[in-house]
């Protein structure tokens, strides 16, 4: 009776170890499937006249909102002047935990787009 | 007493088990997560300068616009390379970023050549450009971070292989 008990703990250990270790798996190809669409967003949306007006205007919640249909997971954006300098931040907290940070650079602006995802 | 401790076997073998099998992937991964920019920098390069051949643009805006971008890849911590010959059917521009200083164009400068005058291949660095071919753009781009052993570089002759995805 004990020895059956022991074996069902020991069993429901282990899986619950095999499930942790597969849960995490897929979550990292999820963060890169994310990566690559928010790039290709921003990619196209880099051709746009208005949009790259936007980003001159520093306007950041037109911009934040001009791509919010596209992305679905929750996201934070920030248009930084030059690479990473005097940054205007929307809907980032201090507290949320990263995962992919995605940076598009506008050469003739001088403007850096970074979008940044997060685990819930 | 003695039953007790003989009945958690199997639960503590599990344990000892899993602990080791943690260990183990612990010190297999001896690097922590880094994440991988290297592909949306190239890409970025790739993406603005097809931007910049769009519009009517001069040799400074050209070295302005490889200027700019070897610094912006260096503020990621990655060393660059960049090498640039577009062929406009009048003129040759080439930009040379690759930190290596050439005879007749220094590092981190661009000159442009009357195409007229100079009716020869142009091979420099990893971009090429046959005089008589239609190719009129040879870019290169590769960059690296030591730290992170992470390589990524990008070759291209024309836009046309551009592949956006429709949102």
């Amino acid at each position: 009776m004990i020895k059956s008990l022991e074996v069902i703990i020991a069993i429901t250990i282990l899986f619950s170890f095999i499930f942790l270790i597969f849960q995490n798996i897929p979550q990292q190809n999820i963060t890169s499937n994310v990566k690559e669409r928010i790039f290709d967003i921003l990619k196209l949306k880099a051709n746009e006249p208005a949009f790259r007006s936007l980003v001159d205007d520093g306007n950041t919640i037109e911009i934040y909102t001009s791509i919010y249909d596209y992305i679905d997971v929750p996201y934070g954006l920030s248009l930084c002047s030059g690479y990473t300098n005097d940054c205007n931040i929307i809907n980032i907290e201090n507290n949320y935990r990263i995962t992919t940070t995605i940076d598009y650079y506008f050469f003739d602006l001088n403007k850096t787009i970074s979008i940044k995802t997060w685990a819930e | 007493m003695a039953s007790n401790e003989k009945g958690f076997t199997y639960i503590l073998i599990v344990v000892i088990l899993i602990s080791l099998i943690t260990l183990l992937v612990l010190l297999i991964k001896d690097t922590p997560y880094v994440e991988t920019i290297a592909p949306n920098l190239t890409n970025n390069y790739k993406q603005e300068l097809n931007y910049l051949l769009d519009s009517n643009f001069t040799i400074t805006d050209l070295n302005n616009f490889n200027n700019q971008f070897y610094e912006f890849i260096r503020s990621h911590n990655y060393e660059v390379k960049i090498c640039t010959i577009i062929d406009d059917g009048t003129k040759i521009y080439i930009s040379n970023y690759t930190g290596t200083e050439l005879k007749n164009i220094p590092h981190k400068e661009t000159i442009e050549i009357n195409k007229e005058d100079n009716q020869i291949d142009i091979s420099f660095q990893n971009c090429v450009i046959d005089y008589n071919s239609d190719k009129k753009i040879s870019y290169y781009l590769e960059i690296q971070n030591e730290k992170t052993k992470e390589i990524s570089s990008i070759k291209g002759e024309n836009f046309n292989d551009s592949s956006f995805v429709s949102p």
